[in-house]
Order: C-alpha cells, then sequence, then structure tokens
C-alpha cells in the first residue's frame, strides 16, 4: 500500500481536479450566459468560480508530483514543461502537459489581471477551455481507470456538461446579438 | 400601464448562501477524490486499462529464476520436502562410482 501511495493519490487527484476544473468553467461560462441563474444569484456563481481554484489547483499539483514520484509512470521533471517526451505514451501525457502550461498561464495573468489590457487578459482566460479540452483529452487517453465504466462515465459527464454550457453560451450570445438589431 | 416595463423581472434562486454553493462545491471535488481513492486502493493496476506504463523493475532487473519442486527419488528412501533446484541447472543422476585400490583408475 505504502509503495504504491503516490501512484494512487495521483489517479484519485487527476479525477479529482478534472471535475473541479469543469465545475470552475461551468461556473465561469455561466457569469456571462446566465445558464446557472435559476440555481444562484451572479454574484454567488462569481465566488464559487474564484472559490474552486482552490480546489483544482492543490489536486492539480498533488496529480503532478504523485505522478513525478512514482516509479510506474515514469514521469520526469522534464516531462512537465516540454510536452511529448514521455517514451511510452507520449501524444497521452503530453496532452497533460499542455493543460498544465496552459493553466499555469491563465492563473499568472489573473495575479496580475491589473496591469493587462481587459481583452488580452480575458484572450488569455479563454485559454482555460482549451486546457480543459487538453486535460479532457488526456484523461481520456492516459486514465489507466477508464477500464471501469462508471469513471469513464464522470470523465464523459464533465465533458459533456462544459459541452452543453458551451451550447447554451454561444445561444444566448446570438439572441443577444439578434435582440441589439 | 405597467410601470415596471423594461426592467427584467428578478427570478428566485435556488440556493442564496455563497456558503452553500462552496460547500457543494467543496462536496463535489472531495467527494469524487475520496471515492476515486478508495477504489484505486483496492484496484492499484488495471490489466485491461487503454494505457500500460512499464514498471522499472520489470525493465531493468532480470526476473529471478523460478524454483520448481525436485520430483526425482534419489534413491535415498529420505523424505524430499523442501528440497529445491533451479531448472537452469542441470540435474542429471550419475550413479555413485566408488573406487577402492583393487579397482584401479
Amino acid at each position: 500500500m505504502t509503495a504504491n501511495v503516490f501512484w494512487l493519490l495521483a489517479r484519485a487527484a487527476g479525477v479529482g481536479s478534472l471535475v473541479a476544473l469543469a465545475l470552475s468553467l461551468l461556473t465561469g461560462m455561466a457569469l456571462r450566459s446566465g445558464i446557472l441563474n435559476r440555481i444562484a444569484s451572479n454574484r454567488g456563481i462569481s465566488e464559487l468560480h474564484t472559490y474552486t481554484t482552490v480546489l483544482w489547483i492543490p489536486l492539480g499539483i498533488v496529480h503532478v508530483v504523485g505522478l513525478l514520484f512514482d516509479p510506474y509512470a515514469r514521469v520526469r521533471p522534464i516531462d512537465l514543461v516540454i510536452p511529448f517526451l514521455v517514451p511510452y505514451a507520449p501524444l497521452a501525457i503530453g496532452l497533460g502537459t499542455v493543460s498544465l502550461l496552459l493553466l499555469a498561464l491563465v492563473l499568472v495573468t489573473t495575479y496580475y489581471r491589473r496591469s493587462l489590457s481587459q481583452d488580452l487578459w480575458l484572450g488569455i482566460h479563454q485559454l482555460s477551455y482549451v486546457a480543459f479540452v487538453s486535460a479532457f483529452a488526456h484523461s481520456v487517453q492516459s486514465g489507466t481507470d477508464l477500464a471501469y465504466p462508471f469513471l469513464n462515465l464522470l470523465v464523459w459527464a464533465t465533458g459533456l456538461a462544459l459541452a452543453a454550457g458551451w451550447l447554451r453560451r454561444i445561444a444566448s450570445q446570438r439572441y443577444k446579438l439578434v435582440e441589439a438589431r | 400601464m405597467n410601470g415596471t416595463r423594461g426592467i427584467p423581472s428578478r427570478r428566485p434562486v435556488a440556493i442564496r448562501s455563497p456558503w452553500l454553493l462552496r460547500l457543494i462545491g467543496a462536496g463535489m471535488t472531495l467527494l469524487t477524490f475520496g471515492s476515486m481513492t478508495y477504489f484505486a486502493a483496492g484496484h492499484v493496476y488495471e490489466p485491461t486499462a487503454p494505457l500500460q506504463p512499464t514498471a522499472p523493475s520489470a525493465v531493468s532487473t532480470p526476473a529471478p529464476a523460478a524454483q520448481v519442486p525436485f520430483s526425482g527419488d534419489d534413491g535415498s528412501g529420505g523424505d524430499d520436502r523442501g528440497f529445491f533446484v533451479s531448472p537452469r541447472i542441470p540435474t542429471a543422476v550419475v550413479p555413485p562410482v566408488t573406487r577402492t585400490r583393487q579397482s584401479g583408475g
């Protein structure tokens, strides 16, 4: 059990982080589209959106550090910075690296938001959608537990929830444009 | 005429407390993390998983030779339990030869 503690934690934290990240993106989308207006006020959603960073960042760190120390996964420190270098699964693990780098960029620019223009900050912030897609593909391709149907269902449910929210947001934007005319 | 025309009506929301929202968010995440940890402890390595990282010990360290019980009878009539030989070591049975001064050689 203790020999596999990094392996166990890395897997659990990876799934937990994906769920929390999906929640973060869903609440972020809801701020502009109002898709969660029936559940909570925009202020409450905004607070939840900020709070989710407390959830997904620590779990993401546990996932990465756990894989780094686990001899079974064979992830090296350079794989956290340069994607697609892992010998046995360059694409599957590399997508996780891409997601990590994009999310780091989003977090750093959010910290320095006041010194950036609103358009630039928003443009970089929206890279979190790309980061989630990358993390989702990473989990589907390299998730060693996805042979189990209920875990497969959980991961696909997060992806579908985000896709539905994104479609709803696009629909509401089009509706606003039509109304403005 | 309606005096509030043009002002969007405020819909009632299901959850008013931001703390409750946080609690739900944290609950969903931690429930996933906790149940996944419990599950992972019972399923350490999944042989049918889409990705199979190779353990470094299997690559670098040769597997130890399998031990097989010795099945032949050594003719001593003694108990052979607990006597193991490696399959890589030849175990041809050579008849015992007693050399004396008369037999020479």
